[in-house]
């Protein structure tokens, strides 16, 4: 098998699978191709979503991304990895994240891409903020994706 | 010598500060976790984002038990929720 590769990207334009690099010639070890992409719900527990702004601390949320395709490779046989975040407002229906893993065989390129991931979400430097339509002509979003359990103190009164 | 570090605060806790970054002046060896008795001026409060916010010197998470040093860009992580 050819060196493991990995490729990471954090951007504000339009991704899916189907925008990864094309099958190489170099990638025809590969017997399994798992490709994964998240999508902004148009609701979340009862609430209508029209979209989702994503905040990004863009150089390290690029940092710890290539951490954590490094760490996939050490762990799991995969040949070659591709995974894109976008960040900025993404519309509901739209890709916020999508993920590539070519592997051998097939166990290993779902285990992969479960653990890439479940590791974002853990530790890639990425907020979200849920808007509907009333509150996205205010300007203000439903609260970020998962608010500290307690009062905000004095701006709290603004929200 | 004291020493000078950036913040940058991100989501609620850009909200909470309604900025982006600050400067602060610290004794030298104050350590990351240290930070937030500077930031806050209610212990309570400090007490609280200290509990849920984790802390990156120059783009590498850190423990809070880490001496900061000089020129040090420090980023105060809320929980995170990406994907």
């Amino acid at each position: 098998m050819k060196p493991f590769e990995y490729e990471v990207v954090i951007c504000t334009e339009e991704i899916r699978v189907g925008k990864m690099p094309e099958q190489a010639p170099a990638d025809f070890c590969c017997g399994a191709v798992v490709s994964f992409e998240g999508v902004v719900r148009n609701e979340n527990e009862g609430k209508t979503v029209t979209g989702i702004f994503y905040e990004c601390f863009r150089p390290m949320a690029e940092k710890e991304l290539k951490k954590i395709a490094e760490e996939t490779g050490e762990k799991y046989p995969v040949h070659r990895i591709w995974v894109a975040h976008r960040y900025g407002y993404v519309k509901a229906g739209e890709v916020s994240l999508a993920l590539s893993v070519r592997s051998p065989h097939r166990e290993e390129a779902f285990a992969a891409s479960q653990y890439i991931i479940d590791q974002l979400k853990k530790r890639v430097p990425i907020w979200k903020k849920e808007y509907d339509e009333e509150r996205q002509e205010s300007g203000r979003g439903l609260g970020w994706g998962k608010e500290p359990a307690f009062r905000l103190g004095q701006n709290e009164s603004e929200n | 010598m004291d020493i000078n570090v950036q913040i940058l605060f991100f989501a609620n806790l850009r909200e909470r500060f309604q900025k982006t970054s600050c400067n602060l002046t610290l004794p030298p060896g104050t350590k990351a976790g240290k930070l937030f008795e500077f930031l806050f001026s209610d212990k309570e409060e400090a007490e609280q984002w200290s509990r849920f916010t984790r802390l990156a010197v120059n783009q590498s998470y850190v423990t809070a038990d880490t001496p900061l040093k000089n020129g040090d860009e420090v980023a105060l992580i809320p929980p995170v929720a990406g994907g």
